[in-house]
């Protein structure tokens, strides 16, 4: 059996250097410095539609492009979608390997610059 | 100064939340987001350059949310100064949460009201008051 979308997505998040998971609102959310790049939304909880379901923090103006090329896979979160977050459905036709370049980009929004150089010699490895 | 500034959000509970949204939508023609629920934008009426956003969300039935709550229903509501708010119901002998969450989307505290119903309380970040 594959692993829980929630376990698959802690390990991606967790991987990136100094990131800390917190639970808030009932949901975990993977901060560095306590900055959030990333909220689990449960499916079981208010925000998912029945749907398992990740919010990631993206640069301007990549939320309506991802949300207009894919509406079935990405939409716009609650609360941080007006800051140009984009949600990204866990439960079908997930890309791991693109979600972990979303998970990075919306890191690298937020980790201080000595944080970021830490990624950057683990990439030349 | 005001303790409680506006609405934040209204949380309630669906036995059948597909069904129940589909109502909301259908009748109230609420404009429901992809996300299931939506948000009524707004301007605070002495800083209009100011937006607000109260959030409107279905919760299932099984939710562990409004906990220790029972009830089927929990609002949130906007305050100036969470810290201060908490302090003030503390000292007046209400049952505040030890809990506060804190980030850049601002500070979040609960409270249960006298019967029962837990509320959630929310200091907007500075210079913005939409989520």
């Amino acid at each position: 059996m594959k692993a829980a979308p929630l376990q698959r997505l802690r390990k991606l998040c967790l991987a990136l250097p100094e990131v800390h998971e917190v639970v808030a609102w009932g949901e975990p959310t993977f901060r560095v410095r306590n900055k959030l790049f990333a909220m689990y939304a449960d499916a079981g909880n208010h925000h998912g539609q029945g749907r398992p379901a990740v919010w990631c923090k993206a640069a301007p103006g990549n939320q309506a492009l991802m949300v207009q090329a894919e509406p079935d896979r990405f939409f716009v979160p609650p609360y941080v979608g007006p800051s140009g977050w984009v949600g990204v459905w866990l439960d079908k036709g997930v890309r791991w390997g693109e979600l972990r370049g979303l998970l990075e980009d919306g890191f690298r929004l937020v980790a201080p610059r000595k944080i970021l150089a830490q990624l950057e010699g683990k990439d030349k490895h | 100064m005001a303790r409680v500034t506006g609405l934040g959000g209204i949380f309630f509970k669906a036995k059948d939340p597909d069904s129940l949204r589909n109502w909301y939508s259908k009748h109230l023609e609420l404009p429901l987001e992809d996300w299931g629920g939506m948000t009524f934008r707004w301007r605070e009426t002495d800083q209009p350059e100011r937006e607000g956003a109260t959030a409107w969300s279905l919760f299932p039935a099984s939710s562990k949310y409004f906990d220790p709550s029972t009830s089927p229903f929990m609002i949130n509501y906007r305050v100036a100064n969470l810290a201060q708010v908490l302090e003030q119901l503390r000292s007046e002998g209400w049952q505040v949460d030890e809990k506060v969450d804190e980030s850049e989307f601002g500070k979040f505290g609960w409270v249960m009201d006298p019967e029962g119903n837990r509320i959630e309380l929310w200091e907007p970040p500075p210079g913005k008051s939409a989520g």
